[in-house]
Parts: structure tokens; C-alpha cells; sequence
């Protein structure tokens, strides 16, 4: 396969996946061929210091043998298709501005990559940006919205509920409660929370934290 | 991606928020939040006069309901080799996890263990009369109203929901569009999600050594009491449950956290549902249906 041909490949399989990420930002994206994907993502999540990977669709599920997301650390949706034919390794790195040259930042992954070989396999990863716009937490008293919180400056904040106050701390993007009136102190114990639908509850009070954010619809604890 | 209808109400002990995608028959809302409050005040120990605080004292006659929620908890019982039992009540009232936990000695334990088993259940007709045991739905009453409020809602022609009642989730079809709903699993130890399940048609449920606990001594003494031991079930942080119904679900995760690691994976496999297991030392493991 030519080189323009696996580029244009390339550039579709981004394509396909941008879909998903409208609006949202990207922060860049590689994209690599190889022999053994599932092999290769693990290495280099490891390379990268964690990789949570999220299949972009279902054939990308179904050839990475994945029912859902994998890993921790980075988000990153991965994209992958196999190929007609193998092809020669060949890795585009995609920052910003553009398409970078790896070797300047990314020289361990990219050597690690490189390695690879040839492979049959096309990856795209896309790394999304931590969050597109404030980190929010939603306090809701008695099932309705009663405050908004911005994680992205550390502070104390007071809310009444329905047997008496509670406060809640925000440090370093995350939110806790500190101190409530109720008596068992179930919210208080839960401690810190920084995922999109992740709750601190305080029954007796009717209070419920909860942080903004798509990416999931619930959380089972 | 259309906006949902989200209503939350506090009842079972928790909150019970409901989300709804697609039109919304007037009044479904209503009988939702109806049915689960049925359910909240029947089976709630808490109250002197419910109907299980009144069948318990043997003042009344088991009905047909509660007589399908005693089979059912008898076959997780069985499944089980007794590691979950509806009659751990009168362990959980001595630990006192609703209103005043505290470590109970010895002698308290071994005493009120003497109440403490299925197959200890006496009938007189169709009246208790096995005085001082205690039967106890809370084990699965959470999931089972769920599963009740859900049955209002497809009755409807409800097609794209998701309930989440204090962590028990139950979705009905998938999001608007198809895409499944993303369930995320609550790290045992600190902030954030360990592992995030895509469901669609099906329940969640997690039972957890850090949702209600109490420490002395640098022991953590949680609320999911062995009824063979009398004291908190180790070996798992959190167990969670991907079954068919969200009453199955509740159940099995306290089934298979209470067993322990290796019993609790035989159930999972004998009762053919998928279950992410986290040990005491935070190893995440994953079971599905059809894997030996």
C-alpha cells in the first residue's frame, strides 16, 4: 500500500472516530500500525504512565476482546481496524498544531512503537483533554439543585439541609464533606470524590453531591 | 441527545433518583415513586407497625409477596451454603449499623447467633412463630422495589430509563440512539471509578465494606455481617453484580461478599451473572456467565 493510500486510511479511521468527540477538544492523537494491537496498547500504557482506553465502537471492541473500558490514568478512545494487507510501520503523531514530529517529545514511545514492525493492525488513539471547560459539582437539597461548586478552586462551602449544616471542602479538583450534622457521619467517611457521578450523600440531611460531567450515566457503590 | 426527565425522591433509606428519555405518560412519575414507597415502608424493620416488623412479632399472616421474596432468598440461601440469610436481622440489630454501631462482645454474638439461620423459621399456619428470629429483607428489598418501580415504567411504554437507588442501578433498554449505559464502579479505597460496565436491560449492584463502617482499634467493622460467624464478612472490599433483575443483583453481591473469594466466584458462576470482584487487598477480578 502506498504511503499517501495508508495516510488517507489513516486520516478516515480519525475521521470516524472524531464523531464521538464534537466538541469536546482534543489534546492529540497517534496512530500506529501493529501485528498484535491488544499487545501493543498494553506496552504502551505503560510507556505513557496509564492509559484508560475506551473502545470507539463495537468492532474495535470485538477485535480488542473488550466489553468495556480498560486500564487507568489517560483517557484515550482507541479506534481499530484491521487492515487488507500488512503494512510497514508507520506512526503519526498529532498534537495540537498538527501532525508532530515524535521524536522531539515522544522519543520513548516512539521508539518502543517503531519496534512494532510491520502489522496488519491500524490503532488510533485519541486523547481527549481532561475536561472541556470547569470541573462542577452539583449539590441537590431535597432533590433539587441548590448550588453549584467550581472544583477548579479550593474552598469551603456551607449548606443547610433538612436536619441541620454541612460543609463541604473542594482541594485540588476534588470535593468532600468535612462536617455534618447528622449522626452517623455516612458522607463524611465517604471522603473524597472526583468522578462524573460520583456521590456523597447525607440521608438525614437530603443532601446530595455529585460531580458533573458526561463519559458515564451512573455509578454503583 | 434529547433531555431526560430526572425526578429524586428519598425513600428505602436512600436516594431513589429516576431518569427517563422519551415521553413521559403524566401521572408514570407518580406511581414510580408510589410503588417504591409501597415497598420502603412494607419492609423497613425501622418501623414498629410496617408489615414486617408485624409478621416478625407473628401478629400476621405471611402474604403472597412476601411469601415470593422468601422463596427467592431461600434459593440465595441455598446458593449461597447459608452465607446470605434473611435472618440476620437480629445480628445487624445487636451491631447496631442502623442506629448506634458498636463492636458487640463475645458472648452478645454467640447469644443472639442462637436466632440467626433460615432454617430456624417456624410456622404456625401461616404466622411466625419462631420467637426472637428476625427476618430481614434489607439484603435485596432495595433491588426488589427497583425491579417494581421498573415493571410501573415499562408497563407504560417506558423504552430508555435508568434508576439508581443509593448505587443500585437498573436500566431499561439503552440510550436514546443505542448506545449502552455506562456504569461506573466506585473505587473501595479513595476517590474515583475502578471499572466501567456498559449495560443495557439489566441491573447493578454493589455491596461494599466502605458504605457503612465504624473502626476501633485500627479494625474496619463494616455492616455485611456473616450469619455463620456474627461478625463482618472479610475478603472482599466490593462485589458487584450485572444481572437480569436489580432484586438478583442486590442479593448476589451480598451473597458472594459475605462467602468470601472462593465460594463467592462458584456463585457467580452457578448463578450465571457477570461480577467484578475486589479482594481485600484491592485485586480487581472479573467473572462472566460461561466461563469455567
Amino acid at each position: 500500500m502506498k504511503r499517501r493510500e495508508f495516510l488517507a486510511l489513516a486520516i478516515g479511521a480519525l475521521g470516524a472516530s472524531a464523531f464521538k468527540l464534537k466538541g469536546k477538544g482534543l489534546k492529540g492523537s497517534i496512530i500506529f500500525t501493529s501485528s498484535n494491537p491488544k499487545e501493543a496498547l498494553k506496552r504502551l500504557s505503560k510507556e505513557m504512565g496509564g492509559l484508560r482506553l475506551i473502545p470507539a465502537d463495537e468492532e474495535t471492541r470485538r477485535l480488542l476482546a473488550l466489553s468495556g473500558s480498560w486500564g487507568s490514568g489517560t483517557r484515550a478512545l482507541v479506534f481499530l481496524r484491521e487492515l487488507p494487507q500488512e503494512v510497514e510501520t508507520s506512526i503519526t503523531y498529532t498534537g495540537e498544531r498538527g501532525i508532530e514530529d515524535p521524536r522531539k517529545r515522544y522519543s520513548r514511545t516512539y521508539s518502543f512503537l517503531r519496534r512494532e514492525g510491520r502489522g496488519r493492525y491500524l490503532v488510533t488513539l485519541v486523547f481527549e483533554r481532561a475536561s472541556s471547560g470547569k470541573a462542577r459539582a452539583v449539590v441537590e437539597v431535597e432533590g433539587r439543585r441548590a448550588m453549584e461548586i467550581d472544583l477548579s478552586r479550593d474552598g469551603q462551602y456551607e449548606v443547610m439541609g433538612r436536619e441541620g449544616k454541612m460543609t463541604l471542602e473542594v482541594s485540588r479538583g476534588k470535593i468532600r464533606a468535612v462536617e455534618s450534622s447528622c449522626k452517623k457521619k455516612i458522607c463524611v467517611k465517604t471522603g473524597f470524590i472526583s468522578s462524573p457521578h460520583e456521590k456523597i450523600v447525607c440521608i438525614p440531611n437530603r443532601v446530595i453531591v455529585s460531580i458533573e460531567g458526561s463519559g458515564l450515566d451512573g455509578v454503583s457503590f | 441527545m434529547p433531555e431526560p426527565l430526572v425526578r429524586t425522591r428519598f425513600l428505602l433509606g436512600t436516594y431513589v433518583t429516576v431518569k427517563v428519555y422519551g415521553s413521559v405518560p403524566p401521572g408514570v412519575l407518580e406511581e414510580f415513586f408510589s410503588e417504591v414507597k409501597r415497598i420502603s415502608e412494607k419492609y423497613s424493620l425501622e418501623s414498629k407497625n410496617s408489615y414486617i416488623s408485624k409478621l416478625n412479632r407473628g401478629e400476621v399472616s405471611l402474604d403472597r409477596e412476601t411469601l415470593g421474596l422468601l422463596d427467592f432468598a431461600k434459593e440465595i440461601w441455598r446458593l449461597s451454603r447459608g452465607a446470605f440469610d434473611p435472618t440476620v436481622g437480629r445480628l445487624k440489630l445487636l451491631w447496631g449499623f442502623n442506629e448506634k454501631p458498636h463492636l458487640p462482645s463475645p458472648q452478645e454474638i454467640r447469644r443472639v447467633l442462637s436466632f440467626v439461620g433460615l432454617e430456624k423459621l417456624r410456622w404456625e399456619g401461616e404466622k411466625m412463630a419462631s420467637r426472637g428470629v428476625v427476618l430481614d429483607f434489607s439484603g435485596f428489598a432495595k433491588g426488589y422495589a427497583v425491579d417494581r418501580g421498573a415493571r410501573v415504567l415499562l408497563q407504560k411504554g417506558i423504552r430508555s430509563a435508568l434508576i439508581d437507588a443509593g448505587g443500585d442501578i437498573r436500566v431499561i433498554g439503552t440510550k436514546p440512539g443505542g448506545a449502552p449505559w455506562r456504569i461506573g464502579i466506585k473505587n473501595p479505597r479513595g476517590p474515583g471509578i475502578v471499572k466501567v460496565l456498559e449495560v443495557k436491560d439489566a441491573a447493578v449492584a454493589t455491596s461494599g465494606d466502605y458504605e457503612n463502617f465504624f473502626e476501633k482499634d485500627g479494625i474496619r467493622y463494616h455492616h455485611l455481617l456473616d450469619p455463620r460467624t456474627g461478625y463482618p464478612a472479610r475478603g472482599f472490599q466490593s462485589v458487584t453484580v450485572v444481572s437480569r433483575t436489580c432484586m438478583e443483583a442486590d442479593a448476589l453481591a451480598t451473597a458472594i461478599f459475605v462467602a468470601g473469594p472462593v465460594l463467592g466466584k462458584k456463585i457467580a458462576r452457578e448463578a450465571s451473572v457477570r461480577a467484578v470482584l475486589i479482594n481485600s487487598l484491592g485485586k480487581l477480578e472479573e467473572v462472566f456467565p460461561g466461563n469455567r
